[in-house]
């Protein structure tokens, strides 16, 4: 009976997140045939248990109460004997551990339901660690900084990733507005931090979290985003530099949405000059519907 | 309380990315019991120690699968008459060396192969020395004794009975699999939530602090061998070859929520001796590279 509702508890898990659309905000959408097939594997699952159970119940009936290996099929000659002896030995203590068990393994499966998805934001980047990787070794100029400036490269090829982003960054460098979607946000960024010098004085329309990084000025603070390359356990936290006229005192997770003129400034922590945007104008503004972006398409 | 929700989106977030591969998992050690009789495994498997833990460690190439599918196949494979050494062999190079985990990581690292013939070469020998060094140590059975030892004979039954054996073990194994995913998936999301990595990273300073760096944090950070090439290329500026090759080797056959598993079919002694093995392998290797 535990193990129908388990198993039902877990279709209805994946059920529910793939027809809220929640499931988006725990992998990446590339995978999902996985998970949709499971809605319907885990229901098939939950069907021949639930036969099983009613089957072995009226078969036998107190025999089986509390046992939970029914293999009924050709071996019930030698299960009830065997059932004999498990009745003497299993005991009430571990009745109750197989109770418990049970009731662990479905935490998943109503946390995920009953609470609200979590939105990442700086106190995890924080755990998650901003730090920059070295930069000194010299070939590797277009290094991996996990934070700030989403590299795909190594899901490319160095050549081919350098390719895509010239290619990519035509249609920036001809404008001279530019907005950052939700859907090229990381591409964007992407070509604004290897095509930098080429976007100075050009203006940058785009959104973020503040985070207030190492080594900033008092009129600094980062904008970024959580950006989720294949699930959330491996997401990163993407964005730029934003430097105001004034100094500022922004704490951290407020939402804004800036526009300001492109500039680049030699960061320390990160050994490199990066892009910063000097903002000419800015909101508040709610957290987006979806608080991530994604790097779905190389293309 | 934040925090709870966050390590909670965290934690779930790693059990929808494993369950798929544990149905899977469950579905063949399920295939395995009703289809393949000890009479076609004692045909098959050399019974020289070396050969067969060798043939065993090379098997991995056709399991599709990644960790937490493979230690309920590997105790099936053992109940079925396999020697033990063997089996476990299998179950540690089958998440390294299968062909969905080799393209991975070929595509993670840049369409390069060396990254993956580096992997899979490492995964290999740790595979097949640790195999024969539990042929030496395993006197009994290493499985635990609670767990279902009586073997059944489904070669009498006709189809559709073994379809619906099938079924029933896909079951059994998927629920008592599914503890152990949720224990080592909650350590692991708590692990992300408040250690901050930066701890680990500064540690990596020399090559032997690096590779024992990057085996900690793949242990710790219990990612599906399907996916853990990108995660690990994402470290790469950071750390040195020898250190990724560690982390993706080490990774896929110790992480908190395999050993959990482990622990669910195998005697405790088993455990920590293939716990012990494994690291002390892995870095040797890692360290040689």
């Amino acid at each position: 009976m535990f193990r129908v509702v388990i198993l039902l508890l877990f279709t209805n898990l994946f059920f529910t997140l793939h027809l809220s659309g929640n499931i988006s905000k725990y992998i990446n959408m590339k995978y999902a045939f996985l998970s949709k097939s499971m809605v319907v594997v885990l229901f098939l699952l939950t069907i021949a248990e639930g036969i099983r159970w009613y089957l072995s119940d009226r078969k036998l009936q107190k025999e089986h109460i509390g046992c939970d290996c029914h293999h009924d099929h050709d071996h019930e000659h030698n299960h009830k004997h065997s059932h004999e002896i498990d009745k003497k030995t299993v005991s009430k203590g571990k009745k109750v551990k197989r109770f418990l068990s049970y009731t662990f393994v479905l935490i998943p499966a109503l946390t995920g339901v009953l609470l609200p998805v979590a939105t990442l934001d700086s106190q995890l980047v924080n755990a998650k660690g901003f730090q920059f990787p070295n930069l000194e070794d010299g070939n590797d100029k277009y290094g991996m900084h996990q934070v700030l400036n989403p590299d795909m490269s190594q899901f490319l090829g160095q050549d081919a990733f350098l390719d895509l982003v010239r290619k990519e960054s035509k249609s920036y460098k001809v404008k001279e507005d530019i907005t950052l979607t939700d859907d090229d946000y990381l591409k964007a960024l992407e070509v604004i931090y290897n095509y930098s010098g080429d976007f100075v004085g050009k203006t940058i329309t785009f959104k973020g979290f503040s985070y207030n990084g190492p080594n900033l000025n008092n009129n600094q603070i980062f904008l970024l985003r959580f950006g989720i390359i294949h699930c959330i356990a491996d997401s990163g936290a993407f964005g730029m530099m934003i430097q105001f006229p004034n100094d500022i005192h922004i704490p951290n997770d407020q939402w804004y949405q800036v526009t300001g003129k492109v500039d680049t400034v030699y960061y320390p922590p990160m050994k490199a000059r990066i892009p910063v945007i000097k903002v000419t104008s800015y909101k508040t503004i709610n957290q987006p519907k979806d608080p991530y972006v994604y790097r779905n398409s190389f293309n | 309380m934040d925090r709870l929700l966050q390590l909670n989106t965290i934690f779930i977030s790693i059990v929808i990315e494993a369950i798929p591969f544990i149905v899977i998992g469950a579905l063949i050690s399920a295939l395995i019991e009703v289809f393949v009789s000890e009479n076609m495994i004692i045909r098959l498997m050399p019974k020289n120690r070396f050969l067969s833990v060798i043939t065993a460690s090379f098997l991995g190439v056709l399991f599709p699968g990644c960790e937490c599918g493979i230690v309920p196949i590997a105790s099936r494979l053992i109940k079925k008459g396999v020697a033990p050494h063997a089996a476990i062999s299998f179950m540690l190079s089958s998440p390294i060396i299968n062909p969905i985990v080799v393209f991975a990581t070929f595509i993670a690292f840049g369409d390069s192969w060396t990254m993956v013939f580096y992997r899979a070469g490492l995964a290999l020998v740790v595979s097949i020395l640790v195999g024969i060094v539990l042929s030496f140590v395993i006197k009994e059975n290493p499985l635990k004794e609670n767990i279902d030892m009586h073997a059944h004979d489904h070669s009498n039954q006709n189809t559709k009975q073994k379809l619906i054996s099938v079924i029933t073990h896909t079951i059994d194994e998927f629920l008592s699999v599914a503890k152990f995913l949720v224990m080592g998936s909650m350590i692991a999301a708590a692990m992300q939530v408040y250690v901050p990595t930066k701890i680990l990273l500064t540690l990596g300073d020399t090559k032997v602090t690096a590779i024992l760096v990057m085996m900690g944090l793949a242990f710790i950070l219990s990612i599906c061998s399907e996916a853990d090439a990108f995660v690990a290329s994402s470290f790469r500026n950071s750390f040195g070859q020898s250190s990724i090759v560690a982390f993706l080797v080490l990774g896929p056959m110790l992480d908190i929520k395999n050993v959990l598993m482990m622990t669910g079919y195998f005697q405790k002694k088993i455990v920590i001796i293939l716990v012990s093995l494994i690291s002390v392998f892995v870095f040797i290797g890692s360290l040689l590279l």
